[in-house]
């Protein structure tokens, strides 16, 4: 008998307890379904006409935005949740039992990859009633999937860090929600980098939220693919790896 | 006492300024139920800790179950189980949903889980909550269930950080009764309590914390009996006659006179003794309105030691 569990036996044991309680929470299903939707109504309604008469193609534009923003509201909820986990006290019950001590991270990702999953779905068929269209095939379609859900761990390990620092659930749900706002209005996902103001355009340019974006609609057939996806897996992959490491000390350190 | 039960040895550790733990060593043996007593801030909590290798000690050192702490914690994890002072539970999840998730954690197919959830659930009195979810319970029924998640393996060593703090006195006693059960079952039951009623009900041996430090240890008659054996409290119907009592019996030891009171208090007194006490205060023809024998409890001793009041 092993003194501790397997990583991935746990971690499934963990991801089953996230899921279950991310599907009884009501607020859940608003961040990661219904906001998003809303979003992507209102954009059509307001910028559709606007985008298309400057010549963009806008139902080819925006669905990869709304899914990058969803993969946001997703992943704040991760905040709450681990906050949440320390003032209960389960973290520490948890790290009390015989398991592998990065489960409750594992664990946690798959809870959020979950809801990430079920809202890029649900916005990526959104788009393709309004007119998007996978040009490349089915292969990238799935890439554009494995993208999408790349980029919402990355971010989803972030807004854990945060779920540590923060003093109680609701002070980590509202930092968390910070920021979101900056990094999705400063990137190309509403309007087109060149009309930035100059000194901003290479930060709009290159900041991960950006380059997502630009990768997503590349592998739906709207611009290069060696030009955007490998900075994307770049960016995607770094802050996975950094924000991990430093989410598992942190999980070594919450009593 | 072996390997087995749990040796600690001069445990120091430090939150930046503050040291919590100044070199804490004591012993529970094997099936012991060991009381940690203290007042809050004492490092009660903080030596459940690192016993339970949540936290790495500074200095010194602990073994449980015979795995030190720092060095073989998955060891050292196989053989406890936590009940923390926040019953620690999901409150989404139902009361069976837990157990089975705690079950299928310490390694149980997910079935053996459900089957050993169920057995718990009829344990501890839950059977009929347990498809409602923890955030419908009742402060009791969460430290049972709390209770209960702790046992879903069968480990030899159990923490019981504050178990009945915010109980009611009903679900108190139940919660004692479960505690007296799992020693007969032969576990090993460290306790921590700032309830010397709880300390002094469950406890074979106590160990009494302040500031970082062991301030004593013994039983809790040990306890008792060191501050001080029986006293005889004097009351006279008369308050103003409390200086005669006092001269007519102070050859019976250093007396204490309690003005506010209206009492004399005796030292070291058997209940043989209170006749010829009433006899000689008769014969000067001082009325008695209450005469009592009074056994020194925990709190005497607690508050002799710790020095601060709790």
């Amino acid at each position: 008998m092993t003194a501790s569990g397997t990583l991935l036996g746990d971690g499934r044991v963990l991801g089953g307890r996230a899921m279950l309680r991310s599907a009884r929470n009501p607020a859940t299903i608003l961040g990661a379904v219904l906001f998003p939707i809303l979003f992507f109504v209102l954009f059509n309604l307001v910028m559709r006409r606007i985008m298309e008469a400057r010549g963009f193609d806008y139902a080819q534009l925006l669905p990869p935005t709304i899914v990058v923003q969803a993969m946001f509201f997703t992943a704040m909820s991760s905040a709450y949740y681990v906050a949440d986990d320390r003032r209960s006290g389960i973290i520490a019950r948890f790290r009390s039992l015989p398991i592998h001590r990065s489960a409750p991270l594992i664990g946690r990702s798959l809870g959020d990859l979950s809801r990430a999953t079920v809202s890029a779905v649900v916005i990526t068929a959104l788009g393709i009633a309004t007119g998007m269209r996978f040009e490349r095939g089915w292969v990238w379609a799935l890439a554009y999937l494995g993208l999408a859900l790349l980029f919402a761990l990355a971010v989803s390990l972030g807004m854990g860090l945060i779920g540590y620092a923060a003093p109680t659930p609701e002070a980590a749900a509202s930092i968390a929600s910070t920021p979101y706002l900056p990094l999705i209005m400063l990137s190309s996902g509403f309007a087109p980098v060149e009309d930035f103001p100059d000194w901003l355009e290479p930060i709009v340019r290159y900041q991960p939220v950006s380059v997502t974006i630009d990768a997503l609609r590349a592998t739906a057939g709207t611009g290069d693919l060696g030009d955007t996806v490998p900075l994307a897996l770049a960016w995607c992959v770094g802050l996975i790896i950094v924000f991990a490491a430093l989410g598992s000390r942190a999980l070594e350190r919450a009593a | 006492m072996g390997v087995s039960g749990i040796q600690v040895s001069g445990l120091v550790k430090r939150f930046g300024e503050t040291t919590a733990l100044a070199g804490v060593t004591f012993e529970a043996a094997r099936g012991e139920v060991l009381g940690l007593l203290g007042p809050n801030g004492a490092g009660k909590t903080t030596t459940v800790n690192v016993l339970s290798t949540l936290l790495r000690p500074d200095a010194g050192s602990a073994t449980v179950d015979g795995h030190d702490v720092v060095t073989e914690p998955a060891e050292v994890r196989r053989s406890i189980a936590l009940t923390g002072q926040f019953a620690a539970l999901d409150e989404a999840l139902t009361g069976v949903e837990n157990l089975a998730l705690f079950g299928r954690l310490r390694g149980l197919s997910g079935s053996a889980a459900r089957a050993r959830a169920d057995e718990l659930l009829e344990r501890f009195d839950l059977v009929e909550a347990a498809d409602g979810r923890v955030s419908s319970y009742s402060g009791g029924m969460r430290r049972r269930l709390d209770l209960a998640a702790s046992l879903v393996d069968d480990v030899p060593i159990l923490f019981l950080d504050e178990p009945t703090t915010g109980l009611d006195p009903r679900s108190r006693a139940t919660l004692w009764d479960m505690v007296r059960d799992l020693q007969a079952e032969g576990r090993t039951i460290i306790l921590t309590t700032q309830y010397l009623e709880e300390a002094d009900q469950l406890a074979d041996r106590i160990v009494l914390i302040d500031n970082g430090k062991v301030v004593v240890e013994g039983t809790p008659s040990d306890l008792k009996r060191s501050a001080g054996g029986q006293s005889c409290v004097v009351q006279p119907v008369d308050p103003g006659r409390l200086d005669e009592v006092a001269k007519l019996l102070d050859d019976r030891g250093p007396l204490s006179v309690e003005h506010d009171l209206g009492t004399v208090t005796i030292p070291d007194t058997e209940a043989a003794d209170l006749s010829a006490i009433l006899q000689r205060l008769g014969q000067a023809g001082i009325e008695v309105a209450d005469l009592s024998l009074r056994r020194p409890t925990l709190d005497d001793v607690f508050l002799d030691l710790t020095g601060d009041s709790t």
